[in-house]
């Protein structure tokens, strides 16, 4: 189950969204190319690059969460005991965990709702194309839950749990 | 009741270390619900707002630029014949690193990207030469502040897409702000080094000096494709950051032979990590930006501020500006001072006749000090953990490049105007 689980945080998170990277890269180059040398600048190429740089930021917030990489202001965070911490994060992490919630399902159904519209060249529904929030959303959440999980363990065992013990790591 | 929870969920959760992108949109949640909005709408705000913005596109570019040219050993290779160039002079390597930042700023885009990568080096080098871990460090935190005032310039494009102000005349108002600072940094180093009796390293014969010009040419041609590029209309600034990149694998693959298709993987998923915690703040910004865009903030600061005749000139905002961004930098992470104190001030700013190019650059020296500004100064705290020197003493170093130099250099950036906007109007710019 573990590795299954990994399995694919690892291709959503990992692969997709550094390809997706690539592919934004190649098109914003190739766009250069198509207009400076063929002097035949491609909408599609733009559409491209647009919706995997989308498709890159919100995918990578997720990967980055995985890692607790976030930027936080921590000033006044690291002067606290361990234990004072960790009942901020756990409490932050359930707000925001129930915001998350709470906004899930009327996200997801603008997003199928957005199905109406299609992209200008490609064609592409929107929903397609919008659908990487509710994505996130669901990844952000379920790591929040683990994260949730090993600040309770620390806080009431005492046992630290370091990044690299996760086991989708 | 609504901003009032935005104000509160947010405060608490930044103050007490809560991820900021995070923060962002919790407050916004409470604020959507509590307003009786609809949470649907958080769809158009982090995404389709977000997406239409595509002079973004270049931020994970520009950090991908970055990081090929560090892991693919392009900045060592022009790190070495700096050092090569400057170091048999008193003090040769302090300078070697400035030459070297300013080089690299016209490549990478990050002062992060500069300390991280080719500080690491600089600081190596120094330290094995007899240059204590203090003073390297601090010439290092210092001549990265050039990374992104120096064409081309991550917080530059951000500005650009929080203001509307032109991304190429912005690029271009950062050039002699940025040699101003090298200059003024050199002048520092040249001082310490003549009172501490800096090594001077060993003079490189002519034909191993020039074979290693050859060698590093190619990574000394890219500023000049960029510039070329950008001004002479081949592609504008936001393409830029493509083309940085495709040079950056090229000479990486075909002519040093650093890069792999394995290593590039690697160096795609680091990016990818470093694309999603910084420009999902941009994403999240756009819920702040929202929020105090329908509470009518902005307005109502420009009001109480005009007709309090508080800051109601162009000298006294600059000034205002310039200590608020001070001490806001002291603790505070540059992207979240930009994101979300730049919506704020930027109708104050029109409103009393300053230019947006010169408050780009000012608001952009200014967010590359706060980097610097204990007790919070990122690099600061990177060079100390690059080099093993306590950070106090890093940072107590860096205050001798902090007040001469990077002071002098904003009182004249923000007080002689014609001198920022100089380029920019010999380009046509009309402001």
């Amino acid at each position: 189950m573990k590795k299954v689980l990994k399995f694919i945080l690892d291709v959503v998170e990992i692969h997709f969204s550094s390809v997706l990277l690539f592919v934004l890269f190649l098109s914003m180059f190739l766009q250069v190319l198509m207009r400076y040398v063929f002097n035949y600048p491609s909408p599609a190429l733009y559409e491209i690059m647009t919706w995997s740089f989308v498709w890159t930021v919100w995918l990578g917030a997720a990967f980055a969460w995985r890692y607790q990489d976030h930027i936080r202001f921590n000033v006044l965070y690291e002067k606290l005991p361990r234990k004072v911490q960790l009942v901020f994060d756990i409490s932050f992490n359930l707000i925001f965990s129930f915001t998350l919630i709470i906004s899930f399902w009327p996200v997801l159904n603008q997003t199928i709702w957005y199905r109406i519209i299609s992209s200008q060249v490609l064609g592409v529904p929107w929903d397609y194309l919008l659908m990487v929030l509710p994505i996130s959303m669901v990844l952000i959440l379920f790591h929040n839950v683990v994260w949730i999980y090993y600040e309770f363990d620390e806080l009431i065992r005492g046992k630290k749990h370091t990044v690299e013990e996760r086991p989708w790591v | 009741m609504g901003l009032i929870l935005f104000l509160l969920m947010f405060g608490v959760m930044f103050t007490f270390g809560y991820p900021i992108v995070f923060a962002m949109i919790t407050g916004g949640i409470f604020y959507i619900i509590f307003s009786h909005l609809t949470l649907s709408s958080l769809i158009d705000m982090l995404i389709i707002h977000f997406s239409s913005q595509t002079v973004l596109i270049a931020v994970p570019l520009f950090i991908f630029t970055a990081n090929v040219m560090n892991d693919c050993d392009i900045t060592k290779k022009l790190f070495d014949f700096i050092e090569e160039l400057l170091g048999p002079i008193k003090g040769g390597l302090g300078y070697a690193n400035i030459a070297a930042s300013v080089i690299f700023a016209g490549m990478s885009g990050s002062e992060i990207a500069d300390v991280s990568g080719i500080g690491n080096i600089e600081i190596k080098a120094m330290m094995d030469n007899g240059y204590d871990g203090a003073f390297s460090c601090a010439v290092t935190s210092a001549s990265a502040t050039i990374g992104p005032i120096i064409p081309p310039s991550i917080p530059m494009v951000i500005y650009a897409m929080l203001t509307g102000a032109s991304l190429g005349y912005l690029f271009l108002a950062g050039f002699l702000p940025g040699l101003l600072l090298a200059v003024a940094e050199m002048v520092v180093t040249y001082v310490l080094s003549k009172k501490r009796n800096y090594p001077a390293g060993q003079r490189v014969a002519f034909p191993k000096l020039f074979r290693d010009f050859i060698r590093s040419f190619p990574a000394l041609l890219t500023p000049v494709i960029l510039l070329y590029g950008i001004y002479g209309g081949i592609f504008t600034a936001t393409e830029a950051a493509a083309v940085a990149a495709a040079y950056a694998i090229i000479i990486s693959f075909f002519i040093y032979r650093t890069l792999g298709l394995k290593k590039l993987y690697k160096i795609l998923i680091r990016t990818t990590e470093n694309v999603g915690f910084i420009s999902s703040i941009v994403a999240a910004a756009y819920v702040v930006t929202y929020v105090v865009a329908r509470e009518h903030v902005p307005a109502m600061l420009t009001d109480v501020f005009i007709s309090s005749g508080l800051l109601s000139n162009k000298w006294t905002l600059l000034l205002g500006a310039n200590l608020l961004y001070f001490a806001l930098g002291m603790f505070i992470d540059v992207s979240i001072i930009q994101l979300v104190v730049i919506p704020l001030l930027f109708p104050l700013v029109v409103k009393v006749g300053i230019d947006p190019v010169h408050f780009g650059v000012v608001t952009t020296m200014n967010l590359m000090m706060a980097l610097d500004t204990p007790p919070y100064g990122q690099t600061g705290f990177i060079t100390s953990a690059i080099s093993g020197t306590p950070v106090k003493d890093v940072f107590k170093e860096m205050l001798k490049y902090w007040i001469p130099v990077e002071i002098l250099t904003l009182m004249v950036i923000t007080y002689w105007p014609s001198f920022t906007l100089f380029l920019p109007r010999l380009f046509g710019y009309a402001g």
